[in-house]
């Protein structure tokens, strides 16, 4: 029989490569990432019956997760003269591997490392985690017209850094 | 132009991620078919996040999971992660093999709908095809026959090729995938000019709902229920011949009896189950 702390630490498990990513996105290096992602689920662990059955576990852990970056560690990070991203960082994978898909993957990663925080944050949580904007100015407790006007921002400089998706909207081009 | 209020860069960005009304959504999509510079204002938005969600989820699979297992087990005491400079290779080529991961965590604690989550992450996967992904792909109906049959009742639908074989659309392959724990069927097409459309098909257990036209991730995709099943027809062709492909298939689906040999599904339900239990199911191509 498994109870429900167990099944909790379960799905814990199972959640937190998503939930690392996020702590990437914020915290833009591996290493801080790791930190925040342990001290996000430890903070869960520690205020798991708060947690309602029913509702999504990984949008608990997430705003957990942005509440301890936005009130410790970004803090200390910035504090020790770190706030700055090593984009190296970002790199999926040792580039000797010599894939073209790896190489163009972690450029979209750099890309959006490079974009500010607040940008970075917005863009990952509606376009990979798939928030709807609703719940995206809930989780950032901004309104919804600041997470529009993140995501143009965010958008464009992605598109223009990495260019447009050429199997999107081929009219396009037909106007040029 | 048309008498519209004036269309923002923010509705751009809504209409990329069918975040607009209904009314509103129409509107600006038949003034982006009629007017070129919106569309070129479109296209500096529309960067690809397929691409984008395929590096997330590849970073993912970097996450020091195992470790985390381990210290939740014990309590997560002290101590610090091993620190890893790179992701193994061998990883990530795993999960691209895999099919990119569309689903996560399943069971009590997974929350979230399927519906409509879903339809994005076919337009994510779909939006990675190009033609070359199948155009060395052999015709071989006979193949395509029996795939076509076999995959979908994996799902527990009663299709036949000719259910699913369109005119001016080339039935390439068929997959099974997985989404959320879910199987989930992929007709696989080149249509018009070589450009990648896909049929899917899943069991979510919702009321029937006729066809639209949505824009998924900036990619349009035609959308129906029916007999608890939810279908998209998704791909980068013009609208209008989106829509007859897609309104023939859902006249064929729709005259099928969905619900035979199925006992007691029900339609209402809370879309956790398909029809017909399986024990497993990877992301593989059918032989």
């Amino acid at each position: 029989m498994i109870d429900r702390s167990q099944e909790f630490r379960e799905a814990i498990k199972d959640l937190f490569p998503r939930l690392w990513r996020y702590c990437f996105v914020l915290a833009g290096d591996r290493s801080a990432a790791d930190d925040l992602a342990q001290a996000a689920c430890l903070r869960a662990l520690e205020y798991e019956h708060q947690f309602q059955i029913g509702t999504r576990l990984d949008r608990w852990i997430f705003r957990i997760a942005q509440t301890i970056w936005l009130n410790q560690l970004r803090a200390a990070k910035i504090r020790q003269g770190s706030g700055t991203l090593p984009l190296e960082e970002a790199a999926l994978a040792d580039t000797s591997a010599g894939s073209e898909t790896i190489l163009y993957l972690s450029q979209v990663l750099s890309a959006v490392m490079e974009l500010p925080e607040a940008q970075r944050n917005v863009i990952f949580l509606v376009c990979v985690e798939g928030y709807s904007y609703k719940d995206a100015a809930g989780h950032l407790g901004v309104p919804a017209g600041t997470v529009m006007s993140r995501l143009a921002s965010a958008r464009a400089k992605l598109t223009s850094a990495l260019g447009r998706n050429p199997m999107r909207h081929p009219e396009t081009d037909e106007a040029k | 132009m048309t008498g519209l209020p004036p269309i923002t860069d923010e509705e751009l960005i809504a209409y990329l991620d069918g975040e607009l009304p209904l009314e509103r959504r129409q509107a600006i999509g038949a003034e982006i078919v009629r007017n070129g510079h919106l569309r070129r204002r479109l296209s500096a938005f529309d960067c690809d996040i397929g691409a984008l969600k395929i590096a997330f989820d590849a970073l993912a699979n970097s996450a020091p999971a195992a470790e985390i297992g381990t210290r939740l087990d014990r309590g997560l005491g002290q101590g610090q992660f091993q620190r890893r400079a790179f992701l193994r290779w061998s990883a990530i080529a795993a999960f691209f093999l895999a099919g990119a991961g569309a689903g996560y965590i399943g069971g009590r604690y997974s929350g979230g709908e399927i519906y409509p989550d879903w339809h994005k992450a076919v337009a994510d996967y779909q939006a990675l095809y190009i033609t070359e992904t199948l155009s060395a792909i052999p015709e071989d109906m006979e193949s395509r026959r029996r795939e076509v049959t076999e995959a979908a009742a994996r799902i527990g639908l009663p299709l036949q090729l000719e259910t699913v074989q369109l005119p001016e659309f080339h039935l390439k392959r068929v997959q099974l995938l997985k989404f959320e724990g879910k199987p989930l069927v992929q007709f696989a097409y080149l249509g018009p000019q070589g450009i990648p459309v896909a049929l899917c098909a899943i069991w979510i257990g919702r009321a029937d709902s006729t066809l639209q036209v949505e824009t998924f991730h900036g990619l349009p995709g035609a959308v129906w229920n029916k007999g608890g099943y939810g279908f998209i027809f998704i791909g980068a062709v013009p609208i209008e011949a989106l829509r007859h492909a897609a309104a023939l298939l859902e006249q064929r689906i729709g005259g099928l009896r969905l619900t035979d040999g199925l006992p007691g599904k029900k339609l209402e339900n809370d879309g956790s189950e398909p029809p017909k239990p399986i024990k497993s199911i990877d992301n593989v191509i059918l032989p």
